[in-house]
This record gives C-alpha cells, structure tokens and sequence, in this order.
C-alpha cells in the first residue's frame, strides 16, 4: 500500500518528463499506472470481503506518536478502487482533451500529485497523516482548478475553493488534536475501540462540530456548498474526477470513516441528517435552474452529497448500505456525464443545454454513452442507479431510523433528479440541430472510452450486483458501521413502497423535465434568493475582511512614530492603569497640612516652566523654560536634604541648556505642523502618562522593597570607600568599571562628534 | 573569587565568535575594495566553524558559570545553533546585494559576526544585567545595520525609527528590570524566582508588563511591532531577513528564561497575559498583512503574526517541555529565511519588491517560483512542510494544555494568512508575466535558498530527526 500511494506520487514527478516525450500518446501511457493499481486493488476484494484487513506502517514521527499507518478495509478499499479507476479513465480522456496544450506536463503533474494524496487519504489509518493528505489534495485541487489561469474566473474560483476547503482542512486539525487528545492516540483502528469513552467525553461536542466543520466544508454541504460550482472553471476532467468522483467524496469518507468512533449518537444525528437533507434538496432545486451543463451537474452532484451525509448521519444498517451503493451509482454515472460534457464542450465549442441540440446524429456513440448514464442517474432499471433509489427510500422510510420529512425531501429532491438527468444527459442530443460554433463530430476514442466505460459499469453492476457490488459494498458498509453486514442486492425486491415511490419520483421528474423552460423562466426568483446565498456572504466576508484589513493598517501603521508611539504609550497606560487601579489601590495622601508655603510657590513655578516649555514660541525659550524645571526639581532635592544630588542636577541642566542652545541655534524656526485637535490629544496622552508616572511612585511608596539593597550601600560606603555620598560611592568605587565604560563611550562619541565638524568645515 | 577555567570551556563558542569578529576587522582592512566578498566568505566560513564548539557542548549537563550569570543548557545550544546558522544563510545572501550598493561591505559581515555573538549571549544570559547588555549589544549592531543604505531615504528612516524605537522600548524594559531588582535585590534569574514568590502582586504585575516592552519590541509582539514593515521594507533585505529569524529567535529565548526561571513561582498568571498577548500580536499582524503588495512589507506582517503563533507556544509551555515552540522556530527560521531570500533575488534581479511584479515567474524562472510557493505554504502550515509540523506541535501543546480557544484563534488565522500566501502564489503561477525572460540567480544565494528549501521540505517529510533535535534541545534549567 505505501508502494502504491508512493509510486503516485513518483509519478507526478516522472509525468512532465514523459509528456514530453511523448506529447500525443501521454493519456494513454500514464493510464497504464492507474489501471494496474486499479487491479491491485481488485484482485484483493474477496479476501477484504472476506473480513481480512490488511496494514501496512512505518514509522514517521514516533516520538509524537505518528506513523504512516495504512489500513485496507471494505471503505478505503471502495474508495481506493473509484480513485484508481475513475483516474486511469480521467488520464486517457485528458490526454485526448488537453492534447497539445503547452501546459499538459503540469496538468498531469497535479492531477498525479491528487490521485496519490487522495489515495493516502483513504488508506491512512493515522488522523494525522489523513490530515496531511486532506490538505494535499486541497492544494493540487487549488492548481487544477486554476489551470487555464488566463481567465481571471479561473483564478478567482480557485482561490475560492482553496480557501473553503483548505480553511476547513485547518479547523479539522483542531478537531482531530482534540480527538487525539481525548482519544489518546491518533490510530483511527484503536480509536474505534475506545469509541465509548469519546463518546462520554466533556469534549466530544467540540470535537464533533470541528470535524463536521472539515468534513461539510470539503464535501460542499451547506452553506458551503457554493465553491463547487465555481470550481466547474477547471479543465472537465478535473471536474469529473475531483469534483465529482472522488475529492469532493472526502467529506463523506471521514464521516463513514469516524462514524463508528463519533457516531450513533443523538447529536450526531441531529447534526448530519438535517445538514445532508437541506444540501440534498439546495442542490437539486438549483441544478433545475442552470443551463449550463457543467453547472447543472455540480449542483446536482451537492445534491447527491448530501444524499450521502444525510444517510451517514442517519447511521442505520439499511441507511449505510444505501449510502454505499449511491456512493458507487453516482461516481459511475456522474464520472460519465461530466466526460460526456466535457466531449460536448470540445466537439461544438458551447455547453448551454438550451442552445445545444440533436447531437446523436453527429455523435452516435457519445449520446448512447449519455443516454445510459441518464437512466442510471434518474434511477430507472436495470441501470444500478435504480438499485440505489430503492435502498434509499428503504432507508428513510418512516419506522425506525426514518422520519416522514425525510422521506419528503428524498421524493423531491429525486424527482428533481430525475429531471436533471434528462436535461444532462438527454436534452443535447434530442430535438433538432442548432447552429454551433464549431461542427460537431464524434468524438476521438480517448474521449469515448472513459463515458462508455464508466455509463456501461452502470449499467453492468446494476444487471449483475451479487457478482461485482456486492461483496464490496457490503464489507465496506460493514467498515462504517463497525459490524458485519450481510446484503442482497438485486433489481426486483416486489411490490414494495419503495417501488411506488420510484414510480412516483419518475412520473413526477418527467412532468419537470417536459416543462423545463417553463421553470427556467419562473425560477428567476432563485436567482434573487441566490444574491442572499452563502456565496454572497462569502463575497461580503471578503469584502469585509480586507477593508477592515485596510482600515487597521491605516489606523495602526501610519507610518509616523508619533502614532506608534500613541499606541505604545496607550496601550502601557492602559494595562498597567489598569493593573493599578484593580489590585493596587493607591493610597492618595489625604493631609496636605504640612505643606509649607515656599513649597507651594516651588511647585507652582515647576508647573508655569513646564508649560511654559510647552508653549514657548521659540526654541531657545522652550530650552530655558526646560532649564527651569530642573532648576526647581534641584530646590526640590536641596529642601529634601540631598544637597550633593541638587548640585548633580544644577550641573546636569546647566550643560544641557547650554548643549542645546549651541545645537538648536542653526535650527530653522518654529513651524505649526499640528491643529488644535492633535494638540489636544497630545496633551491628553501626556497628561495620562505623566499621571501613570505619578500614580506608580505613589505605588512604590506602598510596596515593601527589598531593604538589603540600600543598606548594603548605605552602610558599606563609609567603611570600604571612604565616602558620605552614596550615589558618588556608587559611580566611582562600587561600579567604577560601569562608569569606565561610559565615560569611554563619551570619548568616543566625542571623538565621532569632532570629526564630523571638521569633515563638514573641510566640505565647504 | 577565582574563575573556575571550566566556565571558560562553556563559553569556547561566544570566545570563538569574538575573536572571529576582531580577526575579520583586521582582515577587512588588508581587502582591497571591490573583492569584500573575501571578507564575506571568511565571516560565513567562520561562523560556520564556530558551530563545532556549540555541539561540542551539546549533550552537557545544564549548569549555570560565571557566578551564575550564564547558562549552559540544551535550551541556549539550539538557540546558539539557530543565530550562527542564520547568520552564515543571511551572509551568503547578501553578498550579491551589498555589492556596488554601498562602499562599507565588508563591515556589513563584520557587524552580522558581532550581532551573531550577541544573539549567542541573548540566549545564555541567566542574570538581569546580562539579559540587558546583550540585548543592547544585539539592537545597537542592528540600528546600524537597519540603516545601513543611507544614502537611501527610506534606508535612513528605517535606522532611525528602529533606534528611536528601540531606545524607548529598552528604556522601559530597564526600568521593569529595577523593579525586579528592588523586589528582590538580585539580578540572577534563579535567585530572583526564590525571591519572587512571597513578593507582592501588583508590584510583579507592573515589573513583569514593563519587562515584556523591551523583549515584546526585539520579537515584534503587539504593540510594540509597528517599527516592523518600516524598518523591515528600509533595511537591506538579507538584513531584513535576519531580523525577522535571527533577531525574533533570540527574544524568544530570553522570553521563555525570563518567564519559565524567574517567574516561575512568581504570584502573577503569565500564561494568560501571554495567551491574550499572542491571540492579539497573531490576529493583528494577519489583518495588516493582508492588504499589503509589497512583498518586504507582507512578509513583515506575516512576521508579527507568527510572533504570535509562537507567544502560542510559550503560553502553552506550562513548565514541561517546550518542544512546540522549539520546532516552530526551527521551520520558521528555514522557511522565513528563504522566502527573504527569493525577495532578495527578485528584488535584485527585476528591482521591485511588489507582488505584482511575480507575475510569471513559474515560467520566468520555475526553481525559484516553486520553492517561493514551498515557503509561502509552510508559512501557511499546509503540509508536507516544516511549517505544518510546526503549527501541529504548537496547536497540539495548545490543545494539551487547556488553551483551546486560542488555538482556535490561531486556526482562523491560519485561514487568514493562507489567502495572503496564496495571493503570491497566484502571481507566480497564475497570472501573465509582465515580462519575458529568465531570471538569474548568483551562485552565494543559490546556496542559501538550497540549504533553506531542502530544510523546509526535510522538516516537513522526516521530521523525527529534528524532533529528536528539539526535545533534546527543549530542557532548560530551572533551578
């Protein structure tokens, strides 16, 4: 098994090389990889049907308990055979639909890049690794997606689909770490044996919506299930084999894959049903209203997918056996359908079922092909698709496991099925001829094959289940369910409800179809509903996302410092207020008694220079006003007994007043750059910041500091220096080398200072 | 006191970066002007042999030397490791664009050396004096370096915002470390974590707060980010480049020492003031990268959300392992240095640093491009990149230690950012180039970007070995 995923992926890179060289049969030979997995994979149904699970693992990250375990049971072997074989039909097809394409060694590159991801999608048996090959086929769907990357619908689509199902993919990490988390490992076969525990888990809700999250948003369900239309920009194969067969399938395998670990539960239940019902009806109304054919199909492929979550979330033997047959029935039927719109497309250069017209003249064999898909789709015998009607009606038939809105909204959403395929798979090769934009021909074998093979399967497994589905089906319903089941396939089960039902559905899907321009015309409203949809919420939230994005960097990152520096200041003010206020509570002094007068007069002339500073009209007396600040702070000190700190200020100020006054004399005159309001602000931050300065020394004064720190200095500076002045006794004995320093980086800098006065003397 | 002659042995890296330094300010003066790229060479070929004394220490028992000041531990090896390897990629990048750009190359290497040794220190420093100097020593190299074009307007701005910056930043950071120091009338991290259990709260909550200024400024963490895109888009890229890896890791490391040693016991909830700081830092920086075009200025954003995936990872610490922040650092590093390094190709090569000037370049030049989107979707967290381990670790530690909100956050983030990374992987691949013709690569940066992609390819494939490398590396000593 790790051969097979490995050897995907060698092929991705070998697929450029050999399209070069040899650009006209490169379908043909590169199909052969994916057709001898494909019988690999076959020839280990019975022992798998038989109940034999095969692994295989190596280690990858023991340490966090990681390996690239890989596990073949009913499901991933289901799974493995659509991905193979639907891929080696998609690779002879694309070889012919993209022939001569400049570009065609990148398209297989990617598409080979999926087919192995997805492979180790389903085979893997480590969430982790699962998750690892989710987001691969996320990126490689991204790139196929926008390959004609000339059109800028391409580009925009596949960005769309990028980050729905990519983003999802990141949500569904989270879920899977919690699922790792409660589960205590990350082994999806010993999960399953502590299923009961997670189910009984605090965490079992989170982990469940984010998981469901992952898996709606890959599988399209509502509300997003918008981007899988868009992604119809891809190249047609990619849609069949993507967007249809397989990638969009992912959803639903997680779902089947965890249902025995997170399922049978009411929640679960309550969860999935009603998301896979709404999707269901959603998807088949509005693939009604399309006329273009790859529209029509992605809108009806929602439909289908959500048939398959709803039937998961349903949990029951009958509603999982139905699942599994519909999974097989519609990857065989659409998978065709698509092929035959993409052949449509490449023969008459236009895909609007309502321009395009009587083709099975020109193209006998493409229409047979589609006629058969059709019926399989509309779920008429003997095509296997009327197998997967039945066991869907059985399923939701009211009793138990069943409920009659259910049953409701599967006889709708049929009914509108079954027009769908008529108007896919009917409507451009009835009627007469209209005029196209190229002539239309038969198509070339390579684009034939794959909707005759795929059309014909259908109609094969539905005449022969017992020999072909059966086995597979039934190991791989067992695989979800977490039992072995025990199913009889077979086209006639009597006079049942569900053969009414289907008589029904087809009666009323026929009256639809007959009067499809009818409500083409009438379903206008859709349109206008659909300008409210999720895609639009999605536009908006883009919108949304960069304008406030835009917004933010205007408002945060002018540019100036002076901003930033708001911001700084703010903020610090803000939290450590803030942190003041709510568990300090600083002790404001109450007795201003023993204030003298002469200390008012200082304090109040402190306040005049400082705003005078502030206010100055010029430079130097904005400086000399400085100089007075620290003049008074200096009385300050000499009042409170520091006469040797006041004479370190007089000093300080003095040389700096007259530092400035030297520099700032060439300076150019006072200009204006601020109004009245930035003024005002100004002032505001500063008065908040200088209040916090006040406020936390008023702080300190209630902390109890640690005393040894100035004892130690108070009481050592006599004794081991010599001197009364302890901030002296600091600068030139304790840390003389400190003071060293500076002095030297002083000199430096002094040095530096001269020789730029002497370079700028010498310059002029 | 004597030195035990043992602690000089535990310091053989720093002394060996130190001698490279002054040995390559005497060689640059015998290098004749217009062959600095000798001066270059022998800078990265001597930081590079100044890895083997930093494993030679690897696998040492953690202990601290110097009267305690410093620390030899598994912790400060990967972070030793992490700044001499980037500063040898960030030399090899750029010499290309130091050539003809500006007439003082060689002091260029000279000053990454210094800075390299600085970054060493950062990451040993177990006292508060020592956590300050080199934290100095390191911002002081990079002002110089940040505007190290200054004939270039924007070259000039970018110095002297990041200074001004920086200078008020450290100021405050000094000031919460006196706090500190008046709490408990030591400087050693170990001794002040025993003092600092029975100390007050509110006076812890104001020390610890001011501290983070000063370190929140060297990683870029909200709100102290916003020299980030000026000096970021002003600065050289290689500089750049090495302030978004180098720089950041480094701050990282004294971070968690401060946190995890020093506040370790202290009565205040650093976890959550960390979270909320990191649910802030990740969530702003996404918003402003976003809309920008300028792929210097993207990637700066970028970078300031990633500082607060990994403030993720040190809230999520909770005094076990810190493996998750470890591995993180190590993808970051590779991949962050080598999407630098293709902005420091295109920007040299075609002269822009838009996004929209990538258009084509899948087919203008396919290497580059492809490794452009390898960074960009590590960067993402998509696998298989080192990236993607990365965000697992991290979000897993998250998970594990109760923060599922934030990771949550980091997961809508996550989201976020993938739109802005893609966008440049839409140019490269999706969009008509503006113009014909290949683009040239030099053979120095070639190595560069080849050392940085293979890494991020590596760590994302076979991740065990670097795993192995991180848990090893994640024991820090405590007491």
């Amino acid at each position: 098994m790790i051969a097979a995923v490995a050897s995907g992926f060698a092929l991705a890179l070998a697929a450029p090389w050999i399209v070069r060289r040899a650009p006209a049969h490169a379908g043909w030979m590169l199909a052969l990889a994916p057709a001898a997995m494909t019988a690999y994979l076959a020839a280990q149904v019975p022992a798998v049907a038989a109940g034999s699970i095969a692994t295989a693992a190596t280690a990858w990250i023991p340490t966090l308990g990681i390996a690239l375990s890989f596990r073949l049971d009913g499901l991933s072997l289901l799974f493995g055979l659509l991905i193979t074989g639907v891929g080696a039909v998609v690779t002879v097809y694309a070889g012919g639909y993209l022939a001569g394409h400049p570009q065609l060694g990148r398209f297989f590159a990617s598409l080979f890049l999926f087919m192995a991801s997805m492979l180790g999608l389903v085979l893997a048996d480590d969430l982790i690794a699962m998750f690892v090959f989710w987001e691969l086929t996320s990126v490689s769907s991204y790139l196929l997606i926008g390959f004609d990357h000339d059109r800028a619908e391409a580009r925009s689509a596949a960005l769309q689909a990028l980050l729905v199902t990519a983003g999802g993919g990141l949500v569904l990490l989270t879920g899977l770490l919690l699922l790792g988390q409660v589960g205590g490992t990350f082994a999806v076969s010993a999960l399953i044996a502590h299923a009961e525990a997670v189910r009984g888990h605090v965490l079992y809700l989170p982990v469940l919506v984010l998981i469901l999250v992952g898996a709606f948003t890959k599988s399209a369900q509502v509300p997003f299930h918008f981007w899988l239309p868009s992604a119809m920009e891809a190249p047609t194969p990619v849609s069949a084999y993507l967007h249809s067969a397989t990638m969009v399938k992912a959803g639903v395998y997680l779902l089947a894959r965890l249902a025995p670990v997170l399922g049978g539960t009411t929640v679960w239940t309550a969860l999935v049903l009603p998301v896979g019902a709404a999707t269901m009806l959603v998807g088949a109304l509005l693939a009604l209203r399309q006329t273009d054919l790859k529209r029509i199909l992605a809108y009806s492929t929602v439909s289908a997918l959500g048939a398959l979550t709803a039937l998961i979330g349903a949990g029951t033997p009958a509603a999982v056996e139905a699942a599994m047959v519909f999974l097989l029935a519609h990857a065989l039927y659409k998978g065709a359908l698509f092929l035959v719109a993409g052949a449509v497309d490449h023969e008459t250069g236009m895909r609007d079922v309502s321009r395009v017209g009587g083709l099975r003249r020109a193209m006998p064999l493409t229409a047979a092909a589609a006629g058969l898909a059709a019926l399989s789709m509309a779920g008429l015998p003997p095509a296997l698709g009327f197998l997967a009607k039945e066991l869907l009606y059985e399923a939701v038939w009211p009793g138990p496991g069943g409920a009659a809105w259910a049953l409701g909204v599967v006889v709708v959403a049929s009914a509108a099925l079954v027009a769908v395929a008529g108007i896919a798979g009917v409507e451009p090769f009835a009627g007469p001829a209209h005029p196209t934009p190229r002539t239309p021909h038969e198509a070339p074998p390579s684009l034939l094959v794959g909707p005759a093979l795929l059309a014909g399967l259908g109609l094969a497994v539905g005449l022969a289940p017992v020999w072909t589905a059966q086995p597979l089906v039934a190991s791989a319903a067992g695989a979800t369910l977490g039992a072995p089941v025990t199913l009889a396939l077979k086209l006639w089960h009597g006079f049942t409800p569900a053969l009414g039902l289907s008589v029904l559905t087809v009666l009323a899907g026929a009256t639809l179809y007959a009067t499809r321009s009818v409500l083409r015309r009438d379903a206008a409203w859709l349109d206008r509903a659909g300008r409210l949809g999720p895609a639009a919420w999605y536009d908006w939230a883009m919108r949304a996302l960069l304008a406030a994005a835009r917004d933010q960097t205007r408002l945060l990152q002018s540019g100036y410092l002076r901003t930033y520096l708001l911001v700084v200041v703010g903020t610090t003010v803000a939290v450590t207020g803030y942190a003041l206020a709510t568990r300090v509570g600083v002790r404001l002094p109450t007795a201003l008694g023993d204030v003298r007068s002469y200390e008012w007069v200082l304090a109040a002339a402190i306040l005049l220079a400082a705003l005078g500073a502030v206010r100055a009209p010029s430079r130097l007396a904005a400086v000399a006003a400085l100089g007075a600040v620290g003049y008074g702070i200096a009385v300050v000190f000499i009042l409170y007994g520091a006469p040797d700190l006041a004479m370190t200020q007089f000093a300080v100020e003095t040389l700096t007043v007259i530092l400035f006054v030297l520099v700032l004399y060439r300076m150019p005159r006072f200009a204006r750059y601020s109004g009245t309001a930035a003024r005002v602000r100004d002032a505001l931050v500063a008065t908040a910041a200088g209040g916090l300065m006040t406020l936390l020394l008023l702080a300190a004064t209630g902390f109890s500091l640690e005393r040894r720190v100035s004892a130690y200095y108070a009481e050592s500076s006599v004794p081991l220096a010599g001197g009364r002045n302890v901030v002296n006794v600091i600068l030139v004995d304790f840390r003389a080398l400190d003071t060293l320093g500076e002095i030297t980086v002083l000199a430096i800098a002094g040095v530096g200072v001269y020789a730029l006065m002497r370079l700028r003397a010498r310059t002029r | 006191m004597p030195l035990p002659i043992e602690d000089l042995w535990a310091v053989s890296p720093e002394i060996w970066l130190a001698g490279l330094g002054l040995l390559l300010l005497v060689l640059d003066l015998f290098v004749p002007s217009g062959r600095k790229a000798i001066v270059g060479w022998a800078a990265a070929a001597g930081l590079t042999l100044g890895l083997v004394p930093i494993l030679g220490l690897v696998g040492v028992t953690p202990r601290t030397v110097f009267f305690g000041t410093y620390v030899v531990d598994g912790f400060a090896i990967f972070f030793k490791i992490v700044a001499v390897a980037s500063t040898v990629l960030v030399i090899l990048s750029a010499m290309d664009v130091l050539r003809g750009q500006t007439q003082f190359e060689g002091e260029m290497y000279i000053l990454l050396t210094f800075t390299a040794l600085g970054l060493s220190l950062m990451a040993g420093s177990a006292d508060l004096i020592m956590v300050v100097l080199s934290i100095e020593f390191v911002s002081l190299c990079s002002y110089v370096m940040a505007g190290y074009f200054k004939a270039d307007r924007r070259g000039n701005e970018a110095g002297l915002k990041y200074f001004l910056f920086g200078a008020g930043a450290s100021a405050v950071m000094i000031y919460g470390f006196s706090i500190l120091y008046g709490l408990t009338g030591q400087t050693s991290l170990y001794a002040i974590a025993s003092a600092l259990s029975g100390a007050p709260r509110p006076a812890v909550v104001v020390a610890l707060v001011m501290a983070l200024a000063g370190i929140g400024f060297k990683v870029s963490m909200v709100p102290f980010h916003q020299w980030t895109p000026d000096v970021y888009e002003g600065a050289p890229t290689p500089v750049a480049a090495f302030l978004s890896v180098a720089s950041k890791a480094a701050g990282f490391a004294v971070l968690l020492r401060l946190l995890a040693v020093a506040f370790a016991s202290a009565p205040v909830d650093w976890i959550t003031l960390i979270a909320g700081l990191s649910a802030v830092t990740m969530t702003v920086g996404n918003l402003l990268a976003l809309p920008q075009r300028n792929i210097k200025r993207m990637l700066a954003y970028s970078s300031i959300s990633h500082a607060g995936f990994l403030l993720m990872g040190v809230a999520a610490y909770a005094g076990e392992f810190a493996q998750g922040l470890l591995y993180y650092i190590l993808a970051y590093a590779f991949t962050n240095l080598g999407a630098f390094f293709v902005a420091v190709t295109v920007g040299q090569r075609l002269g822009t640093d838009d996004i929209p000037a990538y258009a084509g370049l899948g087919e203008r030049a396919p290497a580059l491009a492809w490794l452009m989107a390898l960074f960009m979707l590590s960067l993402t967290g998509i696998p298989p990149t080192a990236g993607f381990v990365g965000k697992f670790y991290i979000f897993g530690a998250a998970v594990q230690n109760g923060l599922i909100w934030l990771a949550a956050i980091g997961v809508v983030n996550s989201v976020i950012a993938l739109y802005y990374y893609v966008g440049v992987i839409r140019a490269m691949f999706l969009m008509p180039p503006a113009s014909a013709g290949p683009v040239g690569q030099p053979a120095a940066l070639q190595l560069a970007l080849g050392i940085t992609g293979l890494g991020t390819l590596a760590a994302g494939l076979f991740p065990q070995p670097f795993v192995t490398l991180v848990s090893a590396a994640s024991l820090l000593l405590r007491f």
